[in-house]
């Protein structure tokens, strides 16, 4: 019965195409099954776990590089003040339009202080939440009160100043 | 065909390899047109055998099954290689797909030629038969059809060769019997 399907093209056919197919030798190759497949879909399914390792080892690198110290909690602090830095920082950038005018008011005063006020008004203005002086910037707009101040100490610093006293007492006592 | 496999032994995965690569092989150098090719999707096939060796059942021939997934291979692959000639893509405005390149015969008359011109469907169903001497059942596992698929694709397949190889086979002395067992597959 299967010879219908064999006798359209006879054995004359059938004795060619072994012959053909007879002179092509395989290469025998290394299996590629030996070597490439099983691993990789281990790895595949590691990737994940492989990425978040990966995810978590840049931000301790970073973090790590941001605030100098290899201990977490340093790191949760520094971020802390970040975030709470970029929470004012709307009320200090207007500030900055304002606060040009108090360092040319009081150039040779600040020069060399500056630098030394700064990293601790970073440090400090965590507990500070008091923040005296930004509500008094902030009501600005009634622009009785502020003028005062910016021409009176050069509002940079005279709030740098108060921050610093109001920092140490306000860590103090919320402390 | 060496049976005896268990799902998922490495040992008899790689007894599996030694019996039928060269087999396997063989069916796809009738299919591709180059040896490269071949040994390539070869190891393709074998390689995602392997992969799914341990949900393999016992029910099926094992050799069946790998050229399944081999002849797939290669059918996907001439598939691509065909798209990617602009060669193809402009002979296909002129004529429906259909029939060999007789250009390609005329320099290189032989069998082999005549097979990878054929759609490899059909040319992996006249190899299984002839060559490696699968019957109907094994050739519908090996394939994925039906059995009655597959005498469709043997009468197919027949018809196609007659076509490429008869302006080859005068010369080849094979011309004769040919047009002989043209007749006899009239009657069918």
């Amino acid at each position: 019965m299967p010879r219908t399907e064999q006798d359209p093209l006879g054995p004359g056919f059938e004795w060619r195409l072994r012959h053909a197919l007879n002179r092509v030798q395989p290469r025998f190759s290394t299996p590629r099954y030996a070597s490439g497949p099983a691993p990789s879909v281990r790895s595949w399914r590691l990737a994940p776990a492989a990425l978040a390792l990966g995810l978590v080892g840049v931000l301790s690198m970073s973090a790590y590089a941001a605030t100098g110290s290899p201990n977490p909690a340093v790191w949760t602090r520094q971020a802390v003040t970040v975030i709470q830095s970029a929470g004012h920082a709307p009320a200090t950038v207007p500030g900055t339009e304002a606060t040009p005018p108090p360092v040319k008011a009081s150039p040779h005063a600040g020069v060399g202080t500056a630098p030394t006020h700064t990293p601790e008004q970073e440090s400090t203005p965590r507990p500070e939440p008091s923040d005296s002086p930004r509500p008094s910037s902030r009501p600005e707009p009634s622009d009785s009160p502020d003028p005062r101040d910016r021409s009176g100490s050069g509002w940079g610093w005279g709030w740098g100043g108060e921050t610093q006293g109001s920092g140490r007492g306000g860590t103090g006592s919320g402390d | 065909m060496g049976e005896g496999y268990r799902p998922g032994s490495r040992e008899d995965f790689d007894r599996l390899y030694q019996v039928a690569y060269p087999r396997v092989y063989r069916t796809l150098a009738a299919i591709l047109r180059d040896p490269d090719e071949a040994e390539d999707c070869t190891q393709d096939a074998f390689a995602q055998a392997f992969q799914a060796w341990s949900r393999w059942r016992p029910d099926a021939p094992a050799e069946a099954w790998i050229h399944r997934i081999a002849v797939n291979r290669a059918i996907s692959y001439r598939r691509r290689a065909r798209l990617r000639t602009v060669g193809e893509v402009i002979r296909r405005l002129g004529k429906p797909s259909h029939g060999g390149d007789p250009a390609e015969i005329a320099v290189q008359p032989d069998l082999l030629s005549a097979l990878r011109v054929i759609p490899p469907k059909l040319a992996a169903a006249i190899v299984l038969r002839h060559y490696h001497g699968y019957n109907n059942r094994e050739i519908a596992t090996a394939l994925g059809v039906s059995e009655r698929t597959v005498g469709s694709r043997l009468r197919q397949a027949a018809d196609r060769l007659r076509v490429v190889l008869e302006p080859s086979s005068f010369s080849l002395g094979a011309g004769s019997a040919l047009s002989d067992h043209q007749e006899t597959y009239a009657e069918d």
